[in-house]
């Protein structure tokens, strides 16, 4: 790795949130918060372990796999930036009922 | 849950603290030669010295344990629902996955939007890399095909991967009085 926990945390979750549909990052469903921690704060929502990151999204477009799909490459690209190799792991941890409408059925390039 | 468990684990933590201090304490006072301060020593001595194994009171204690060691056992033992499903992604690189409950609400509620239907429960499983989706629907037979409608509209939008299996229950709605 070639940079520090925070600036990779913040690459991801600026990525990921940059995507359409994507309503926001969630700290999971699970009893322990998926964050990262750092020394003066935390992103919460982006997880680092030594092989990947994991991004805890709640989106609001269907299909899924589109905007996930999505969300994936942006972090990969994030990543890629930072010259980082870990896996990316996407999970979708919520849908938003509020916001949540249709993609056209097409693939290639979000609105 | 998130904060039912830190409210456990403070109420714990203090507990140990308190706890400690105490024994701390006590230690102190008995290696003075001093009185005890809230634990009856004595009493406590004496209770554990002639209590025999073969006692009531202590096989009672025992079963008890072993029968919470056994409960905890089997509890970890189990197989739980996943907390999140794995979605097929063709990419080499990374994979994604869906939330397991989040999924069964919106299964639940695409079926009770369904005009007729009172109420839906939905199971989602994961084995080999594909989804075990079991819906039970409160509803008349005649609503059968639009709820499968509803469901399959609903899973081609949350994307399970090939091959998975659904299973559509329907019961008799239960008269309201």
């Amino acid at each position: 790795m070639s940079t520090d926990r925070e600036t990779t945390a913040r690459a991801v979750a600026a990525a990921a949130l940059g995507v359409p549909g994507v309503a926001g990052l969630t700290g999971g469903r699970g009893a322990v918060v998926a964050a990262t921690n750092f020394p003066g704060g935390r992103v919460v929502g982006v997880r680092l372990t030594p092989t990947s990151v994991w991004v805890h999204v709640v989106l609001g477009r269907w299909p899924l796999n589109l905007v996930a799909d999505e969300v994936r490459l942006a972090v990969r690209s994030a990543l890629d930036d930072l010259q980082d190799p870990r896996t990316v792991e996407v999970v979708v941890d919520d849908l938003d009922e509020s916001v949540l409408g249709d993609l056209p059925a097409t693939r290639g390039g979000l609105p | 849950m998130r904060a039912a468990n830190r409210l456990l684990s403070l109420l714990l933590g203090l507990v140990l603290l308190l706890g400690g201090l105490l024994v701390a304490v006590e230690a102190v006072l008995a290696a003075l030669g001093q009185a005890s301060l809230l634990i009856p020593v004595d009493r406590w001595y004496e209770f554990l010295t002639e209590t025999e194994v073969g006692d009531r009171g202590v096989l009672i204690v025992s079963l008890a344990v072993a029968l919470l060691g056994l409960i905890l056992v089997v509890a970890e033992m189990r197989r739980w629902p996943p907390t999140r499903l794995p979605v097929h992604l063709e990419a080499a690189d990374g994979r994604w996955w869906v939330a397991r409950r989040s999924a069964e609400n919106r299964l639940e509620s695409a079926a009770e939007d369904v005009t007729g239907v009172v109420g839906a429960r939905a199971k989602l499983r994961a084995r080999q890399g594909r989804w075990r989706i079991g819906v039970r629907v409160e509803a008349r037979e005649g609503s059968r095909p639009v709820v499968e409608q509803a469901i399959e509209k609903t899973l081609e939008r949350l994307s399970p991967p090939p091959d998975s299996s659904v299973r559509l229950r329907l019961v008799k709605p239960r008269r309201v009085a």
